[in-house]
């Protein structure tokens, strides 16, 4: 079981199962709680077959890199055609059970997301291209739309913020990662940026997209989505984040690019739990934060 | 060699204790599936 349970990427699933939550919190209609739950099963679970997938496909690179060859496929725990076929099972019973239970707008993004990470990031961007995770990370955007149509069963301005936040944090997070495991691409022959570009021109990057996230992180809150508490957070954080890049820039060794890695998992946690702390139902009395800020 | 190349009974053995914990991880899926939509339907039918 804990082979299969690996296949789901459970460390991927919860980032976007918590932000999916956060949307689904913060939206202004609020489904059942069982409907509710069952959205945020089926986000973690679709997450879990797009990565059941995506190692089915990369199997063969996998079994090459030290972060990765102790994965289910490439220690031949569980049979490649088994990792496709329960990855595609939880596919469609995912996206089936989200239109059933909730709306089919919701289902369709949730399809979207599944044949974009596996289709455009896995097979087509992954091994051609240094911009892989650039265009390959709206995949991993979709959940807090997916959250909010669920509750709504619309895609609006504030939906669509939530998903340019994630889509724009992702570059520098992966990017982090990327500067310190560049040998192990290398040796699979993924063109990572810090691969094809080098270190230098990497966080170059990494600062410009840190930079274009700031006011992006502010979004929710002058869309009115969220108080003071969210604005304050999202200003010291997202300065914590460009801090963290001016750092790797200054740095030639991996040790400010690890940090910022692990702060870059800290940033967009914190900021979803601060989006349903600042928003959730009855939590701050009626929004007396957003009282503060009016 | 590996320990399940040297002894092919306890392989046999091992394979069929992962068979049948895969049989029971199943049948308890499809049970809580079955679980699940019967309590979306009564959900939805109540107007949720």
């Amino acid at each position: 079981m804990g082979d299969y349970l690996q296949l789901m990427k459970p460390r991927v699933m919860s980032l976007v199962v918590f932000s999916g939550f956060a949307a689904l919190v913060v939206a202004p209609v609020q489904p059942h709680p069982l409907l509710a739950a069952v959205a945020i099963l089926c986000i973690a679970i679709a997450s879990g077959a797009s990565g059941a997938i995506n190692m089915w496909y990369d199997r063969d690179i996998d079994a090459v890199m030290p972060r990765t060859c102790k994965r289910p496929i490439p220690e031949g725990r569980v049979d490649p055609a088994e990792a496709l076929a329960f990855g595609i099972v939880l596919a469609i019973g995912s996206v089936v059970i989200m239109g059933v239970a909730l709306n089919w707008l919701a289902a369709g993004l949730l399809a979207s997301a599944i044949l974009f990470y596996v289709f455009v990031y896995t097979i087509w961007l992954k091994r051609r291209t240094p911009q892989n995770i650039v265009i390959g990370g709206a995949a991993g955007a979709f959940p807090p739309m997916i959250g909010w149509a669920a509750a709504t069963g619309t895609v609006s301005v504030e939906s669509i913020a939530l998903f340019l936040l994630i889509f724009m944090w992702t570059p520098p997070h992966f990017w982090a990662l990327a500067l310190y495991r560049a040998g192990d691409y290398e040796k699979a022959g993924v063109p990572m940026l810090p691969v094809v570009a080098g270190p230098r021109a990497t966080k170059i990057q990494m600062l410009i997209y840190t930079v274009l996230l700031f006011p992006l992180a502010l979004a929710p809150w002058y869309l009115g989505m969220t108080g003071a508490l969210y604005g304050a957070a999202a200003v010291l954080l997202g300065g914590l984040f460009i801090l963290a890049a001016v750092r790797v820039l200054n740095d030639e060794t991996d040790r400010s690019a690890r940090k910022m890695f692990a702060y870059s998992l800290f940033y967009l946690f914190a900021l979803f739990a601060l989006l349903i702390l600042d928003r959730a139902p009855g939590l701050f009395a009626g929004g007396f934060l957003a009282g503060v800020a009016a | 060699m590996k320990p399940d190349q040297a002894n092919p009974v306890r392989s046999g053995e091992a394979l069929r204790q992962r068979q049948r914990a895969k049989n029971w991880a199943m049948f308890a899926a499809l049970a809580a599936f079955a679980l699940l939509v019967y309590l979306i339907a009564i959900v939805r039918m109540g107007g949720g």
